[in-house]
């Protein structure tokens, strides 16, 4: 499991949302803290013939890609599943990228473009093997207003789509989910902490419903504080369930 | 991206030096634009600031042009323009069409489909070998060269190693929109997009995943009365149980091209011949009889 895995992983916020964000902090500074702690945030805004989004929902959903280093996109309810793999899969790549050309330039002197053409095949290969093997812990901030009534069902289905396509990789790839507004007047809940079971997530989603408003800015703060923290969560749980394994590795 | 088409582009690199003409598409991850080189060359440019996917795609055009199969590259460059940093490679410009228009216009008759197929089925079955799959085989990739009379793939963005996992797709050809498994790159999954592509080519319309469904498909297929190997071809291969470029070949070239057609026709003039001959005895039998 992660807490004793040492080769690195990708952390991703994705933020799914039909609608501009009315209660809590505003989304596009959380996303930008977010950021700052190296946690990636994309968002998906998902579109349908009558709402094409207006001006002001498109501004945020963009802010918020642009704030929290990730990318934007929007799409269908039909192509959510699809639209959030592709998203999930970039972003490690996109921040391979990164690492690989800042220790490029920090090794060689140069950065990737500075590079003659023919030099940088290698590279690129690198890169792409990389990006396949990297371990990859995402959450998933759902949107679970009122107006997501009719959607909620396929938005499940394209979760279980993701973890499915993420388990053909050859890195681990793990996901959780927050929704917003959460269970009981909270503001936002952590439906299913990082699983890589499909039937775990599959037995904690079923339950989500619909209803409230849309506090995309604490579903983002959560998500953080989540990912941060989940290290200590699995310290945790391996003491109640797993104390033969705890010795074995902290001993 | 450019719009005067007197727009020149210079490389960083190879100091070639080419002139824009006009734009012919764009894909996912930048432009084609028709250029010309000061010796007055045509060639096309794929142009984008997406510098590992350019590199990757560079990379296997040069490494599966052997066969003749992919349009010839030749030289991967930058330049810059308006303060912004593209990259760009050069490429053989190959008059003729898309498969997408070749259908539109309706010009292929069920024989050329079959054989286009089959064409296509060998050229996949070259990058298979070589440990890739190509996912996302669609009508706007596959290209009809004119002048040489060839069957081309076009644009090789979508190359994946096998054993890792498909990353760019059209949902009429990913087996998962369609509830037939994962996007894991392997063989099966490349044999699905390409009996959706036949299926496709067969019935004469594109599909959505969202709305239609494979069974209904499956069933309009079989009304087509095409060889019972055919439909097999193409029914194993969206339920998963085809994972050979070599084994669909053989099951939809069997009867299907040529042969079969062929076939029919032998029959019926065969069928002719046999009556004549009935008849013309009858008659004899007749004449003598009643002497």
């Amino acid at each position: 499991m992660s807490v004793r895995n040492n080769n690195g992983e990708i952390k991703q916020i994705i933020v799914i949302t039909d609608g501009k964000s009315n209660i809590g902090v505003n989304p596009v500074e959380a996303a930008a803290k977010a950021f700052k702690t190296g946690i990636v945030v994309s968002s998906i805004a998902i579109i349908d013939k009558d709402n094409m989004g207006d001006e002001k929902d498109i501004e945020e959903v963009e802010g918020i890609a642009k704030a929290g280093g990730g990318l934007c996109e929007y799409t269908h309810l039909e192509n959510l599943g699809a639209t959030m793999q592709l998203m999930t899969q970039k972003t490690a790549q996109k921040t391979i990228e990164q690492i690989v050309s800042r220790q490029l330039k920090s090794i060689v002197g140069v950065d990737m473009n500075n590079l003659e053409p023919q030099s940088r095949f290698k590279i690129v290969d690198f890169i792409e093997k990389y990006g396949d093997s990297i371990n990859l812990k995402c959450i998933i901030a759902l949107d679970t207003s009122g107006s997501m009534k009719y959607k909620l069902n396929t938005a499940k289905n394209s979760l279980y789509d993701l973890l499915a396509n993420l388990q053909c990789r050859k890195g681990q790839s793990s996901i959780a989910v927050i929704s917003y507004p959460g269970n009981k007047n909270e503001l936002c809940s952590t439906i299913c902490s990082f699983t890589d079971n499909i039937d775990i997530l599959k037995s904690k989603v079923e339950d989500i419903k619909s209803g409230g408003g849309t506090p995309t800015g604490p579903a983002i703060e959560m998500a953080c504080e989540l990912m941060l923290t989940e290290r200590y969560e699995l310290l945790d749980m391996g003491v109640k369930e797993l104390p033969n394994e705890i010795e074995r590795y902290y001993v | 991206m450019f719009s005067n088409k007197y727009d020149r582009v210079a490389g960083k690199w190879t100091n070639k030096n080419y002139q824009l003409l006009k734009k012919l598409g764009s894909g996912g991850i930048g432009e084609i634009y028709l250029v010309q080189s000061l010796d007055n060359q045509t060639y096309a440019m794929k142009i984008s600031t997406d510098i590992v996917s350019i590199t990757k795609e560079y990379n296997y055009l040069k490494k599966f042009q052997y066969k003749g199969v992919l349009p010839k590259v030749f030289e991967l460059d930058d330049f810059e323009w308006k303060g912004t940093l593209y990259h760009y490679f050069t490429m053989e410009y190959i008059q003729g069409y898309t498969l997408k228009h070749a259908l539109k216009k309706n010009m292929l008759s069920l024989n050329a489909k079959i054989s286009l197929i089959c064409l296509l089925t060998k050229i996949i079955k070259l990058i298979n070998d070589a440990g890739y799959i190509y996912s996302d085989l669609k009508y706007e990739n596959v290209m009809i060269d004119k002048k040489n009379g060839l069957v081309r793939l076009i644009d090789m963005g979508s190359i994946t190693e096998l054993g890792s996992t498909v990353k760019e797709f059209t949902p009429m050809y990913d087996r998962m929109c369609w509830g037939k498994g994962n996007r894991a790159a392997d063989k099966a999954y490349q044999l699905f997009t390409l009996a959706m592509l036949l299926l496709s080519l067969l019935l004469g319309s594109s599909f959505d995943p969202h709305s239609d469904k494979l069974e209904v498909l499956l069933a309009r297929l079989k009304k087509l009365k095409l060889p019972e190997r055919v439909y097999e071809a193409i029914d194993d291969s969206i339920q998963g149980q085809i994972d050979n470029c070599d084994v669909f070949y053989t099951q939809i070239s069997y009867q299907g091209s040529r042969y079969y057609n062929h076939n029919r026709r032998l029959n019926t003039a065969l069928n002719i011949i046999i009556v004549v001959l009935v008849l013309a005895l009858a008659l004899l039998g007749t004449v003598f009889a009643c002497r």
